[in-house]
């Protein structure tokens, strides 16, 4: 007899439909699986043989055949194991294919016939609820997830063997967990900006970083608390809107990474990986392919430490998302694209000892060829797309203890957040939301830039040798200081604040 | 032949096999002119060169190849001038060492007197103390009639000339090589900005020749010998400036030094120096005092300039040492975006410069 079960799959991060088809013939006993299955799915047939019996049932005896349809979508993981379980024992009539109409089934048995967790359940979960689908199946532990997807009833599955009697009618299977409660703001960041002491030019910077979207670039030495400024940035972003914190936690579904989580990720992400991070690690990819560190920044930061540490070959595929905020992984076996427009922050020493051009007691001791060498480790395409660039230079005892205490990050959010609403008006309809994404027409058309601070351009120009490349970036940035004044014109005073950020280009070697 | 000039001679001679400074001398000293040196025989050479036959038979077959005039010529067509040391023109100064350079070539334009001709040097490997030093005393010389004289090194001596340029002062370059190998590469483009700016490149050696080691510490003896003054700015035990500083002591130039950190091995040769009775050199008031010059210093009461709102504190706020930006928010009452735009002002008005990240000082007021 042949029975159809409904399961679900994932490419990239989108959820697709799979039919798992299970046909019993009486000859000889065999098991086949086919429509393009990988290692883990063919491996199936030996957790699914070994859970029936732990549990369930009797496997059926004779000539087993199993279809994963679409047949020329390659399947990937762990998830069929449940549906290819439930259609043998439907195809032996062990279970009535009533019981499991206009249902989802994802899950991966154990031996014992217990259901583990799988990645991706969210946009398996949304795809269901896009195809009209009224129920979906789901590992216990992976409930959270579904639970997203409004208007879907979730069903947490513990066992084989309890689904199998719910599925009689003999039990009802117990409700999935109740959401944990949102992690207490203070647990999520354990620091807020009015925590660090002096740093004003920085933390003025990360504002406006913020609040145009743009990429920022920190020279600065050893021990000047770049990764603590860094660190701080998420604090100051503006909340994500439910679709971006939607968009997220179906990257972190996709890999794995929302078990013990809970449901919904609603802070922005931040990553920060080790620049002996590989190529696939930080971009995506691999044999099965996964989402990189740049899609798990996905609407959130990207922090890049010692930069010129990342292999050059590595930087250079950051173009790509930094430009389109995607990045499209080509394989043989399949094309994937994976999300990722994130805010790019980056440190880096001033030259390799790491006191070059500081106010210090300490001694550069850089030959002029080793720091030119250094800084050449950067592309200026990747440089390109860094607006701010910004000393930070290690504080003096004095500044760190008898300062004040500066704003909060709640109240430079709500500034943040202000500037961010004056370009979703500015840019209403043309498919910009932010300044950092402007390009040349948008930036003529929004700028209005005062006669005075034109004039000041053009001096700053001559007097501080800075590349025709900054030009487009200092007004990019004026625009954003503008916006956080509230101002609709680009003032002069706006444009002087802009070029105090371009520390790399002053460097002379820029 | 004729038409071919003394220099054209001599400049043919320098090319010679086995021919060096001190040889080439000799020669002058016992033949008298170029012409003569040409057209002496084999035997008179080898008398006065005190050389083996066959290395004589070289010269003569280089000599038979040679055309003075067209040599002279071609160096001439690149847009560079030729003097021997023969010539009514040739530095006097290079005729103090025992060896002076048979033919010197310049690019730009020719020498001219200067009331003060200052050496800087120092080491390739720069540290960033070496580096202000270096700009601070260049800088405090700025409007005065001197020439800045280096080897356009990595190091302090790229520094000096840069500094010159800045700074709107004559600086001559001494190269190891031929114009046409400029060396290092790094300063390619800084050797332009010498010529474009009034300066000279100086060199003994023929455009086409490359940078070799040994020219390096020969070219040190004519940076010596042009100099009123050798100012090291930083240099290790065994730096290639201690060469410079041996010859201009032959020569009775003045030695000076900057001191440095006593735990740095960067200034361990000029602490050296200075041990050994070089004149200590701090600020750019110390040069100028030893060349009883009053002029240019730095008057920190003149009566300040007024600015308008915001510009006007952060103005006040900020010291003739170095000030932290940190401090200048703090004194001033601004905010941070208020002291950067008002800072940026400042500085392309030229009033402030930033000296290192985040700080700033005064611009000197210069009369």
């Amino acid at each position: 007899m042949l029975a159809k079960i409904f399961s679900a799959s994932v490419l990239g991060v989108d959820g697709f439909l799979v039919e798992v088809e299970v046909d019993v013939s009486p000859a000889l006993p065999s098991f086949e699986l086919v429509g393009l299955p990988n290692a883990a799915v063919r491996e199936a047939k030996e957790r699914v043989r070994a859970a029936i019996r732990n549990s369930a049932g009797q496997l059926p005896r004779g000539r087993i055949t199993v279809n994963l349809a679409p047949a020329d979508l390659r399947k990937e993981g762990s998830g069929f194991d449940l549906p290819i379980a439930l259609g043998l024992l439907v195809a032996d009539e062990q279970l009535a294919p009533e019981a499991l109409a206009d249902s989802i089934f994802v899950g991966e048995l154990s031996l014992d016939g217990s259901v583990r967790p799988i990645p991706g359940i969210l946009p398996m979960a949304i795809a269901a609820k896009q195809q009209g689908f009224e129920r979906i199946y789901v590992p216990y532990a992976n409930a959270q997830e579904a639970l997203l997807v409004p208007g879907l009833q979730v069903v947490a599955v513990p066992h084989l063997e309890q689904l199998c009697q719910a599925l009689r009618g003999e039990i009802t299977l117990p409700l999935p967990p109740p959401q944990p409660a949102p992690p207490e703001k203070q647990d999520a960041y354990a620091l807020d900006f009015s925590d660090i002491r002096g740093q004003r030019l920085a933390k003025r910077a990360l504002e406006i970083a913020a609040a145009g979207n743009h990429n920022v670039l920190m020279v600065g030495p050893p021990g000047s608390g770049k990764t603590l400024l860094a660190r701080q940035l998420p604090t100051i972003l503006p909340s994500m809107t439910q679709s971006e914190a939607l968009e997220v936690t179906k990257i972190y579904s996709v890999s794995g990474l929302l078990q013990g989580r809970g449901g919904l990720i609603s802070e922005r992400p931040f990553c920060a990986p080790h620049h002996s991070i590989s190529y696939a690690g930080l971009i995506g990819g691999g044999r099965v392919p996964k989402p990189g560190q740049v899609s798990l920044a996905h609407n959130g930061v990207l922090f890049l430490d010692e930069l010129p540490e990342f292999p050059r070959r590595v930087l250079e595929q950051l173009r790509q998302p930094l430009e389109d905020g995607i990045v499209h992984i080509a394989r043989a076996q399949a094309n994937i694209t994976y999300p990722a427009r994130f805010m790019l922050v980056a440190a880096m020493n001033p030259c390799p000892c790491g006191f070059n051009n500081q106010d210090s007691h300490e001694e550069c001791t850089c030959s002029e060829t080793e720091i030119r060498r250094y800084l050449a480790r950067l592309s200026g395409p990747l440089l390109d797309r860094i607006d701010l660039q910004i000393n930070v230079p290690r504080l003096e005892y004095e500044d760190m203890v008898g300062e004040k205490d500066g704003e909060s990050s709640a109240v430079i959010r709500q500034r943040v957040e202000a500037a961010r609403q004056r370009q979703l008006q500015r840019f209403q309809g043309s498919g910009i939301t932010c300044n950092a994404a402007m390009n040349t027409r948008a930036l003529r058309s929004s700028l209005q830039l005062h006669p005075d601070g034109e004039k000041l351009m053009q001096m700053a120009f001559s007097r501080l040798r800075l590349s025709a490349r900054a030009y487009e970036r200092i007004l990019k940035v004026a625009r954003t200081i503008a916006d956080l004044a509230g101002s609709e014109q680009v003032q002069a005073p706006h444009v002087a604040e802009a070029l105090s950020y371009r520390a790399y280009d002053r460097q002379g070697l820029g | 032949m004729h038409g071919v000039t003394e220099t054209a001679y001599w400049l043919a001679i320098s090319q010679w096999p086995g021919i060096g400074s001190r040889r080439a001398w000799r020669l002058k000293e016992k033949l008298g002119t170029g012409t003569a040196v040409w057209q002496a025989d084999g035997d008179t050479l080898q008398e006065i060169l005190g050389l083996r036959a066959e290395a004589v038979t070289k010269i003569l077959d280089m000599r038979q190849r040679q055309d003075p005039a067209t040599m002279l010529e071609r160096i001439e067509q690149r847009g560079a001038w030729v003097l021997s040391f023969a010539d009514e023109a040739y530095p006097a100064r290079l005729l103090q060492l025992f060896d002076p350079p048979v033919v010197l070539l310049g690019w730009g334009p020719p020498l001219v007197g200067h009331e003060r001709h200052l050496a800087v040097v120092g080491a390739r490997r720069m540290t960033s103390y070496g580096r202000r030093v270096t700009n601070e005393l260049i800088g405090g010389l700025a409007g005065s009639d001197v020439v800045i004289i280096s080897g356009l090194a990595l190091g302090i001596d790229g520094q000096a000339h840069r500094a010159a340029l800045d700074n709107g002062l004559v600086t001559w370059a001494v190269l190891g090589s031929g114009f046409g190998h400029l060396y290092p590469r790094q300063h390619r483009e800084l050797a332009l900005q010498i010529v474009e700016n009034g300066g000279t490149l100086l060199s003994e050696y023929t455009p086409d020749t490359h940078p070799e080691a040994h020219h390096f510490p020969a070219r040190n003896r004519i940076i010596a010998a042009l100099a009123d003054a050798i100012l090291v700015v930083e240099a290790d035990h065994k730096s290639g400036s201690l060469i410079t500083v041996d010859h201009g002591l032959d020569l009775g130039r003045d030695i000076w030094a900057v001191p440095g950190n006593v735990t740095s091995r960067f200034s361990r040769g000029t602490n050296n120096l200075l041990r050994h009775g070089a004149t200590l050199i701090a600020s750019s008031e110390d040069i100028l005092a030893e060349w009883s010059w009053g002029r240019g210093t730095v008057n920190a009461e003149e009566e300040a300039p007024n600015f308008a709102g915001a510009a006007q504190l952060v103005y006040e706020a900020i010291d003739y040492q170095n000030t932290s930006l940190e401090a200048i928010v703090d004194a001033s009452g601004l905010t941070t975006a208020e002291v950067l735009a008002s800072l940026m002002e400042l500085e392309l008005g030229g009033w402030i410069e930033a000296t290192a990240a985040q700080s700033y000082r005064r611009t000197p007021v210069k009369t």
